[in-house]
């Protein structure tokens, strides 16, 4: 507790209480009367007194009740106010700014729960550094942001208004709730603030405020040492109910790939079912509406953990024969709603371009051609080994190429059906020859194999083989792998190390159907349906083409990166912390759309957490309550129990009387 | 402040004071004769007794008719009749100069109208004050044609100093005056308490009347006094400082009361015959009413 105004409080005690004491000292002014007797004045009355002007001071309890007020009262003048805790010593103050900090559930005039933590904590340190009367130690403060990746706005400093301006200067990111990192960060910064106690025998103590909804994803991680104390302030309400779209996905039509149809998935973390109406947005403009509000079904307890209702709705197809970018989202925002809406990126439609390598391979020829690919270009290997050593965007620009038997000494980067011996492709391993394989598995699942029946598959002779980079065998003979997928870095495989006339395969239906499908699996990695959605918080790489370039993406509600080209020409703008659209662009020219998704399901629930577990300790930190504001002015209780006080005198007073 | 004998008594009052008298519940021998029985056998003629003749008795009362028939010599007894010795001894101290009416006031106009009815009925009456340390004496009044004397000495008294009740009995008690019945005229506001005075009056043949004199004010303080006081005794000059509240009204009047129960039954003690008078009690009232009811008129 401090006092705002202490001198006028002793002031006030001092000059009141001589002349209060007086009056109890002093006789009364009375009028004079002359009776024939006191005899029995004398004997009846209870407030006689001696004849003198001063008397000794007697026990009363009006006095006593006086001074209590006369007490009460210079105190309230003194303005006392109650503190959050303790004030000196080192504190840490942990802002939440996740996503689910927006939340726009909190009172008073706060647009949303991170501008009321905000706002607490700024009050929290004008508390830790109000001074006072009798307190006049201030704490050293550290501000970090923490949600998504954490941030140190502000080390430790004994000024409060440094303090404050790192506190004001938090924005809002919409990654998830990570406390152990932020906290990592602190100890690194007190371990660095004072080299020489690293090894003192009592670590100074620090307290841990952390200013969150407790929604917090990572509390398992969070240990605290013995010098460690952890304060938590609750912020937003415990009944807020969200709903998210938590993911949309596109489906083209096999038959017209300019249509494509969307697909959704909702999340509901309230305890009640609920209905929502949800639209297919195109590029801003309203598309598509279900006809019907989607029942939302409630959150439920499964094992002990509270599993949000799900539901995935798809919309009817539309036609994106230009593509464009496309958002599924609420039409009724809630109390959260930046987690409303979830967007992709749909490039265009584009043709097959293949490259076929080996001359008269009439075989694959004839199962390409059945692709109708837009073009179906036949080199040797060495001469497409010479073109793409020329070019180097030359062996990406096929969505896929098909190679049987003789493949380029070194594999360019780009999208490979490989059939025979693999040996000197780069991330697998071969081990000599093996004859007379059946197939003894496959993985069904796997899009390769749709429509694809290996049963009656007998390899005559095949090559032995392990894929080292990011593989996975799809058909497992009895003599080992007959084919694998292997999705590197630069280089998108699907090995068959065998030749297909050394086994029954091009004579069953079961091939074409491979074949398709792998052309088709390659072609997505270079004409993806969709551009897959950037991870919250990630960078986004940009090939400017030349240093020097400016490059900035611009989220949607204004944030913006700015990132500059280096020597090689690419420049890495970010982090993309914002949920939704990013516009990639080079001095005003739009280079690309960039949607960037939620951190996930969990930071979706919004119902605020009063206390903070921490499994590893076995330990709960209650909610510090009304105690974020930092100080509590206790002037207005005092002059109400001095109230009460004069009550009780005067009960007390006409009692005796 | 009255000045005339007639503000004392007025002529209606004494006319229907014409026909009391003193009662005494003894028989006194007064020093003369009057016109009531007394113990002592004298020469009235109402029998009393007879007795055998002794050598040396005054023959003129041998009963002759007994001597004839029975011829022993009896000798007649009578009735001596006695005048009533009738004294009031009178509070003059300052306390009984205040009240409306004033308490001095009254206690001379109810002396001289008990002294009207002693004298009247050919009653002895002597009047004593008592203030300070005077004691100041009116006695030997006797017959009807006195009353005019008996009115210019109680004009004539003045209140002041204090009462000492039981100085003033012990001047009664050896003062000589006879037996007969004795009035104390006081408000009886005594420190001491009256019980030390009262010893020295009884078992001296008195038929003691101790009349209590308050002024209304005494008994209903409220109705003059109010807020904060500082009441100032009249007669030692001592302070007291009161705050006139209702528990302090209260607590004075059961004071009074106990005070006045102490004063009635130290008097039942000695015989003596207590009684409460207010000043603004009309004359006729007590006198007429009042008094007779308590056996101090007839």
């Amino acid at each position: 507790m401090t006092w705002l105004d202490p001198v006028t409080g002793l002031i006030a005690m001092g000059s009141i209480l001589p002349p209060l004491l007086a009056l109890y000292i002093l006789k009364l002014r009375r009028r004079t009367r002359t009776v024939p007797s006191t005899l029995l004045w004398r004997t009846a009355t209870a407030d006689l007194r001696a004849n003198v002007p001063f008397q000794r001071l007697r026990f009363s309890v009006l006095l006593l009740l006086q001074l209590i007020v006369l007490a009460l009262l210079a105190m309230a003048l003194a303005q006392p106010e109650s503190d959050a805790g303790a004030r000196a010593g080192r504190h840490a103050l942990f802002i939440d700014r996740s996503l689910s900090m927006r939340a726009r559930d909190v009172d008073g005039d706060q647009p949303s729960r991170l501008d009321a933590a905000k706002q607490a904590a700024a009050e929290r340190i004008a508390a830790l550094h109000a001074g006072g009367f009798w307190l006049g130690d201030s704490a050293s403060i550290m501000v970090v942001a923490f949600g998504g990746q954490p941030a140190v706005m502000s080390g430790f400093t004994d000024g409060p208004d440094q303090a404050t301006r790192a506190v004001e200067a938090i924005e809002p990111v919409d990654g998830a709730t990570s406390l152990s990192e932020a906290i990592e960060l602190v100890r690194g910064a007190l371990a660095t603030a004072n080299p020489d106690d690293a090894g003192a025998a009592a670590p100074e103590e620090v307290v841990f405020e952390v200013f969150s909804d407790g929604r917090v994803v990572d509390l398992a991680e969070v240990a605290l040492r013995p010098e460690e104390r952890l304060v938590f302030h609750s912020v937003g309400a415990a009944d807020s109910m969200n709903r998210s779209v938590a993911s949309i996905g596109m489906v083209r039509d096999p038959e017209d790939p300019a249509l494509v149809k969307a697909l959704a998935r909702l999340i509901h973390w309230g305890s009640q079912p609920t209905e929502a109406e949800l639209e297919l947005v195109v590029d801003g403009l309203p598309r598509s509406v279900l006809p019907a509000p989607v029942a939302m079904p409630a959150a439920a307890t499964v094992d002990g953990v509270l599993r949000p209702g799900e539901v995935e709705v798809s919309f009817p197809a539309i036609a994106l024969p230009e593509g464009g970018v496309v958002e599924a989202r609420f039409t009724m925002p809630d109390d959260l709603p930046g987690d409303d809406g979830a967007a992709l990126v749909v490039p265009p439609p584009r043709d097959l371009r293949l490259a076929l390598l080996g001359a008269d391979d009439f075989i694959l020829r004839s199962a390409l051609e059945s692709l109708d690919p837009a073009s179906l270009e036949e080199f040797t290997a060495e001469e497409f080994s010479q073109r793409a050593a020329g070019d180097p965007a030359f062996s990406r620009s096929f969505d896929a190429v098909v190679a049987r038997g003789a493949f380029p000494a070194t594999l360019p980067p780009g999208r490979y059906l490989l059939f025979g011996d693999p040996t000197g492709v780069p991330g697998v391993e071969t081990f000599g020859a093996k004859e007379g394989s059946v197939v003894v598995g496959t993985r069904g699942d796997h899009a390769l194999l749709r429509f694809v029946a290996v049963d009656e598959l007998v390899v005559h002779s095949h090559t032995a083989m392990v894929v080292t980079e990011r593989g996975e065998v799809i058909i497992e003979g009895s003599e080992g792998p007959l084919a694998a997928v292997s999705v590197g870095a630069s280089r998108q495989l699907v090995i068959v190390p065998f030749d297909p006339l050394d086994s029954n395969w091009p004579f069953q239906r079961g091939f074409l159907n491979f074949v398709s499908n792998a052309v088709q699996w390659l072609a997505s990695f270079s004409r993806p349906l969709t551009i897959e959605p950037r991870e919250v918080g990630q960078s986004e790489r940009v090939e400017a083409g030349q240093p020097g370039v400016s490059i900035s993406a611009v989220h949607e509600s204004g944030t913006v990166r700015q990132a500059t080209s280096g020597a090689d020409g690419l420049a890495i703008v970010g982090p993309l912390d914002r949920i939704g659209l990013w516009r990639i662009q080079s001095g005003g020219t739009p280079i690309r759309t960039v949607a960037v998704r939620g951190p996930g399901p969990d930071e979706s629930r919004i119902d605020a957490a009063s206390a903070l577990p921490l499994p590893s300790m076995g330990a709960t930190i209650e909610s510090a309550g009304n105690s974020t504001g930092g100080r509590r002015a206790l002037w207005p209780w005092l002059l109400l129990a001095s109230i009460a006080m004069l009550a009780i005198e005067w009960w007390w007073y006409l009692r005796q009387v | 402040m009255m000045k005339r004998v007639d503000e004392l008594l007025d002529s209606r009052l004494m006319a229907r004071l014409d026909t009391l008298d003193v009662v005494s519940r003894k028989v006194f021998m007064g020093k003369v004769q009057g016109e009531r029985r007394s113990r002592r056998r004298g020469q009235s003629v109402e029998f009393a007794d007879f007795r055998p003749y002794v050598p040396g008795d005054d023959l003129r009362f041998v009963d002759w008719n007994i001597y004839g028939r029975l011829d022993r010599l009896f000798l007649k007894l009578f009735l001596e009749e006695e005048d009533l010795s009738l004294l009031f001894a009178i509070d003059c101290s300052t306390s009984m100069d205040a009240g409306t009416p004033r308490k001095f006031d009254f206690v001379r106009r109810l002396a001289m109208s008990l002294g009207y009815i002693g004298l009247v009925n050919q009653s002895r009456v002597g009047c004593f004050a008592f203030g300070g340390d005077r004691v100041e004496r009116l006695t030997g009044l006797r017959g009807r044609r006195r009353v005019r004397e008996l009115g210019e000495w109680l004009l004539s008294r003045e209140s002041g100093g204090a009462f000492d009740f039981s100085k003033a009995m012990r001047t009664m008690a050896l003062g000589g005056q006879g037996r007969g019945v004795l009035v104390v005229l006081s408000d009886f506001m005594l420190a001491d308490g009256a019980d030390a005075g009262l010893r020295a009056i009884a078992g001296r043949g008195f038929d003691v009347f101790a009349i209590q004199c308050l002024a209304p004010e005494e008994v209903e303080p409220a109705s003059v006094l109010t807020g904060d006081v500082r009441l100032i005794d009249s007669e030692l000059g001592t302070p007291v400082e009161v705050s006139m509240t209702s528990r302090v009204i209260e607590a004075y009047a059961e004071r009074l009361r106990q005070h006045t129960e102490a004063l009635r039954d130290a008097s039942v003690r000695r015989g003596v015959t207590f009684m409460q008078v207010r000043t603004d009690m009309p004359m006729d009232d007590l006198l007429l009413t009042y008094l007779r009811r308590r056996g101090l008129l007839k």
